[in-house]
């Protein structure tokens, strides 16, 4: 064989590994107790869970009223609590990445991820709220729907951030059971287009079919681009995050109100503050009274700003109906004021 | 004459009550599973909770582990002393609202602390309070919104979690 061929042929060989490096994980159920059963991804019976059973991406997880279960991967242990529901998403490794996600339905689950084992780590747990990460942490995540998504971090840091269910990939939406039955009406499976990533490509028209196209999805997880498409949630999915480290807590109660990020100091001065909110006043009144009092807390600055803002427009939608009616175009006495740079 | 009218009239009323039938909206009745998990399965999809629903979650709560009969339930409950509404039995299939669940739940965890409370320990809207001040509920709750089956579920998890950290 030539030299030339024999480069080739050694260039190949450490070019391979890192295209065939992503392999899907399989995790375990360790210390099973009370009411816990599995439905694998594809059956529709449900199994009881048994210690040391094998979770692939994709399987259904219950816990029932005592209900206990830890699920186990390769760096990451996640404490089930009871009357949790979950699915497992995609969860593989790569050469410098480990990628797991939870669907979380109901319930609260708690995650330890190894910092220490040389690769990168992407943990993440979806709600129908928001998307909770952690890089090598021990979190704990709760969703209750009539409360929303809490998050605390134990150790190290993460991150939370408020996702509309709508622009979740229809899979996914479809594994959190939040997807409208009946693919073509508007909003449902059928009507999502999300142009990033792989779970947004396919454009599905049944929820079996947004089904399987999850399936596939997983498995081109593995195929070797994994790295590139690892977000379900990609950044443009994200409006806005909230950093949460160690100590902290963050209260997602919909995509669109996240209380933000509460530290024992915050909770304390806010609790400080006194309420002077009448007594005996309905929900309605005290809507009314929160929005009165979020008025006059602007800066007199910021209403004198917008006052002149609005000022403005009035004058140069004058002056354009002015001009359009055949009046007389704008003069340098008749312009509006400049607007302050 | 008059005899065949009302006969007719007879026939009409019966043909329509079996025409309505198919078309009623069964979907208030409470769940029913063939054992705990399954039963959760089927709430956690629910759209709407009813009251037969919520009894049978507050059971649980105090770890009733026998059939599943509303009856039996409040029986239970009864003897753990936890305060319901007397006629609750014939509000099975209404829709739950957060304002009987507020009220069960308040009363089965014994945490009726404010004054008002405690001097109307029936009353929906001061268990209501109660709960948002604990954190099972959001701050715009009102006692006559409804409550769907992952509502009341989530509620349950929210309940065992207090019930631990107690112990």
């Amino acid at each position: 064989m030539a030299p030339g061929m024999l480069l080739v042929v050694a260039l190949l060989g450490l070019v391979a590994p890192t295209l065939t490096a992503a392999e899907i994980m399989a995790g375990r159920l360790t210390g099973v107790k009370g009411n816990v059963e599995v439905q694998k991804r594809g059956a529709e019976e449900w199994t009881a869970a048994t210690d040391g059973m094998e979770i692939q991406p994709g399987d259904r997880i219950n816990a029932g009223f005592n209900g206990r279960a830890v699920l186990e991967f390769e760096n990451s242990r996640t404490e089930i609590r009871p009357v949790t529901q979950f699915v497992v998403g995609r969860a593989f490794t790569t050469n410098d990445l480990h990628y797991t996600e939870l669907f979380l339905q109901v319930g609260k689950v708690l995650s330890e991820v190894n910092p220490n084992n040389g690769k990168q780590n992407r943990f993440n747990v979806t709600s129908p709220v928001a998307v909770a990460g952690v890089r090598g942490t021990k979190q704990e995540v709760r969703f209750a729907p009539a409360v929303g998504m809490d998050v605390k971090i134990h150790e190290g840091h993460g991150v939370v951030s408020p996702v509309s269910a709508d622009k979740l990939p229809p899979a996914v939406q479809q594994l959190l059971q939040i997807a409208p039955k009946g693919g073509n009406r508007a909003g449902g499976v059928a009507e999502l287009r999300e142009e990033g990533g792989k779970g947004g490509k396919t454009d599905v028209a049944t929820p079996k079919e947004a089904v399987e196209a999850f399936n596939e999805w997983i498995q081109d997880a593995a195929g070797g681009a994994a790295g590139e498409n690892a977000g379900v949630l990609d950044a443009q999915t994200f409006e806005y995050s909230i950093p949460v480290s160690e100590g902290q807590s963050a209260s997602v109660v919909s995509s669109i109100d996240p209380s933000a990020v509460v530290d024992a100091a915050q909770t304390l001065a806010k609790e400080a503050v006194a309420d002077v909110t009448p007594a005996g006043l309905s929900s309605k009144e005290e809507e009314a009274t929160a929005k009165y009092t979020e008025a006059l807390t602007t800066t007199v600055s910021e209403t004198q700003k917008q006052e002149q803002s609005a000022l403005n427009q009035v004058t140069i939608q004058e002056n354009i109906q002015s001009t359009q009616s055949g009046g007389t175009p704008p003069t340098a006495t008749n312009l509006p004021p400049a607007r302050p740079q | 004459m008059r005899a065949q009218r009302t006969a007719i009239i007879r026939l009409l009323v019966a043909l329509a009550f079996f025409l309505y039938l198919p078309l009623t909206d069964f979907r208030h009745a409470a769940v029913a599973g063939n054992d705990e998990n399954a039963y959760y399965r089927k709430l956690l999809v629910k759209r709407e909770a009813t009251v037969e629903d919520a009894i049978h979650v507050v059971a649980r709560f105090y770890e009733y582990e026998g059939e599943t009969n509303m009856l039996k339930e409040l029986n239970f409950l009864l003897e753990k002393n936890v305060a319901f509404r007397r006629d609750i039995n014939k509000m099975a299939g209404q829709p739950l609202t957060k304002g009987d669940i507020a009220n069960l739940m308040m009363n089965a965890m014994g945490k009726r602390s404010g004054m008002m409370s405690k001097m109307f320990p029936n009353n929906q809207r001061y268990a209501l309070r109660e709960a948002i001040k604990s954190g099972l509920f959001g701050g715009d709750s009102t006692v006559m919104d409804r409550v769907a089956g992952n509502e009341l579920l989530g509620l349950l998890g929210q309940m065992q979690e207090k019930k631990e950290a107690k112990k």
